[in-house]
């Protein structure tokens, strides 16, 4: 008498599938109308300049600085809107549709499906940021190169030493297209993924999608600020005395929260500091570590739902 | 297993995970915030002047974008010359982006130059109130500076900025302050030579360093690309003056022209012709206090040389309009 043969608990074909047909079914909600939106802001801005002062001295950087900067908070809102709202979408459209039922009433284990969900949230995420980065590089690109040109052509009009000319040539070239912009958009990316496996995880135990978005966008919010304010009142606590068990509820409080300072580092990027290698590498291990607990949580949650 | 049971060890599992990693993420905070690429918290001073809806965006991380909606708001201020709101409002842009350099440049420049020429030209000011408002907002622009260099030590270009206002000819000055913000700027980091340039500048002008005027000019000498600088040249003219004997000093057809001289006739009138226009220029910034040993004598001397007649002279008291291009270009026809 043959076995009854034992479904692997984790089969990347499997989960590439339901990631594929997730993509799908959140582009099929025009989802992507989003991006209509930023395309003409980046046209507008390529166009027609913003109400925009700066000094003589000035090499006119700051203008690269003005267009860049609206249209990366543009790709930050983009990036977590669509992680809040499409995985807080994907589960109870599943149950909706009916095609959850038809997907776990086959041997596909559930963390098979709630990897697949994630990985097709994540490449949506993934495929919007990547055509706003290509039509930010476009028009980055093509101002940086006609500011060099002019800036340049006048400083060597002027009789400018060599080192005044690469000075203006390394400022400006600070502000245009670099790895340290694409560092900070990856950055944006890292932090939708961690987004995204939160509102997953929430909407495993939710069985409204309101309630996930309400909750997800909480956990975004204090994420932004908690670990400050715990930071803050420790030191307080240190300077001024205080009860050690308001001091235990506070950090409590906090660490139930993802941290998501170290992501602000996009501020620095975008404002034409280097975006170091190392830190790149300890947000990426931050994010791989918060997306690992959501997941294996969202699994242990979902592992027995009736459904 | 029950939902509340499932839920209430997901709550643990997320405190242990959350212990857990504390450490980590209090380290790369402080790391990232000591490498200045990420800005302190914010306060509850800068939660009023941002409004209710504007701190919650901001708080939710998007203060970059919050910055450059305040900075258009603060380009109507410029337009209407509301210096005051303006001042609040780049207070505001600078708490939310203290690491992005041109907030902190283009509020000084506004306050420093666009408001102290303002309140220069404004009428029906009595001229102590107008005195007064001039130091009030040059003092506030030099202050965006200091913060944005307290904020961004390693940022050059606002210690640019601010040796520039220092050494302002037509604004209260502070050379000394200038010479030692540049030479702080010096010892930090590696800077470009502009910067050597912009110290000899404001240290010529500096009664009594003229000796170490001399030693940063000479330095600044031997490197061919400063020798196209006018400003330099002639500092460089009139300090050798002083402090070389006439047979140690570079001819002034070797300042004013090609590096090693020359023998062609044409060329070495050409360079002296180049250094009277250059030297009478420079004559007429003596208010700056730049050194002027030898500059009258050298102009006297030209003037004779190049039959220019009297009234043309640089050295005449009143205005002085420069060389009309005829004096140079056809001699005989005067």
């Amino acid at each position: 008498m043959s076995k009854p043969s034992k479904t692997a608990l984790l089969s990347p074909a499997r989960t590439l599938i339901i990631a594929g047909s997730t993509f799908t079914q959140l582009m099929r909600m025009k989802i992507f109308y989003f991006l209509l939106i930023f395309v003409l802001g980046a046209l507008v801005l390529n166009f027609f300049d913003l109400p925009h002062t700066a000094g003589p001295e000035s090499t006119g950087s700051d203008k690269l600085f003005s267009l860049k900067d609206p249209l990366v908070g543009a790709m930050h809102y983009f990036a977590i809107i669509i992680a809040v709202v499409a995985t807080a979408l994907v589960i109870p459209k599943d149950q909706e549709d009916r095609t959850l039922y038809t997907i776990l009433a086959k041997p596909v284990p559930r963390l098979d499906y709630l990897l697949g969900k994630l990985l097709g949230i994540l490449a949506l995420i993934l495929a919007g940021l990547l055509a706003m980065d290509l039509l930010l590089h476009l028009v980055l690109h093509n101002h940086t190169q006609e500011l060099l040109a002019q800036r340049i052509a006048d400083a060597t009009k002027m009789g400018w030493p060599q080192d005044a000319i690469d000075s203006e040539r390394a400022d400006i070239l600070r502000q245009g297209p670099s790895w340290a912009l694409q560092g900070a958009i990856l950055t944006i990316f890292l932090k939708a993924g961690i987004i995204a496996a939160a509102a997953l995880l929430i909407s495993t135990f939710s069985s409204s999608t309101i309630f996930t978005i309400i909750c997800t966008t909480l956990v975004y919010f204090i994420g932004q600020f908690m670990a400050d304010g715990r930071d803050y009142y420790e030191a307080a606590m240190q300077s001024k005395g205080g009860s050690e068990l308001t001091s235990y509820a506070a950090r409590l409080l906090s660490v139930i929260f993802p941290d998501f300072r170290p992501f602000e580092i996009v501020n620095a990027a975008v404002a034409g500091k280097p975006f170091p290698l190392d830190v790149l590498f300890k947000l990426l291990g931050l994010t791989s570590l918060y997306m690992g607990i959501y997941t294996v949580l969202s699994w242990f949650v979902f592992s027995d739902k009736e459904i | 297993m029950k939902t509340t049971r499932k839920l209430l060890l997901v709550f643990l599992a997320l405190i242990a995970a959350g212990f857990a990693k504390l450490p980590f993420e209090k380290a790369l905070t402080s790391d990232l915030r000591a490498r200045r690429l990420l800005p302190p918290p914010l306060d509850l001073s800068t939660r009023k002047a941002l409004g209710q809806s504007s701190y919650a965006i901001a708080l939710g991380g998007f203060r970059s974008l919050i910055a450059s909606m305040r900075n258009l708001k603060a380009h109507t201020y410029f337009e209407h010359q509301e210096w005051t709101k303006l001042e609040g409002e780049y207070n505001t842009i600078t708490t939310l982006q203290p690491h992005t350099r041109y907030y902190w440049d283009v509020a000084s420049w506004h306050l420093a130059y666009n408001a102290y020429a303002d309140y220069g030209d404004k009428p029906n000011i009595p001229d102590a109130r107008r005195r007064y408002l001039q130091k009030q907002f040059l003092a506030r622009g030099l202050r965006f500076l200091e913060d944005g260099i307290n904020n961004n030590p390693d940022d050059w270009r606002l210690r640019q900025s601010y040796v520039r206002i220092l050494t302002d000819p037509f604004k209260p000055n502070d050379l000394p302050k200038a010479v030692a913000t540049i030479e702080e700027a010096m010892n930090r980091s590696e800077v470009p030579e502009i910067l050597e340039r912009e110290r000899l500048y404001a240290l010529s002008r500096i009664p009594g360093r003229e000796e170490d005027a001399w030693q940063a000019v000479q330095k600044l000498w031997k490197d061919d690309s400063n020798r196209s600088l006018p400003t330099l040249r002639l500092i460089y003219f009139s300090l050798q003056w002083k402090f070389s004997t006439p047979d140690q000093r570079t001819p002034l057809e070797v300042i004013f022209g090609p590096r090693n001289g020359t023998n062609d006739p044409a060329l070495r009138r050409a360079s002296r012709q180049n250094a009277l226009k250059y030297l009478s220029y420079y004559w007429r910034r003596k208010r700056e206090g730049f050194p002027m040993d030898g500059v009258r004598e050298s102009i006297k001397l030209l003037l004779q040389e190049f039959n220019i007649p009297a009234q043309y002279s640089p050295l005449n008291p009143g205005d002085w309009r420069g060389y009309p291009a005829e004096l140079f270009e056809n001699p005989a026809a005067r």
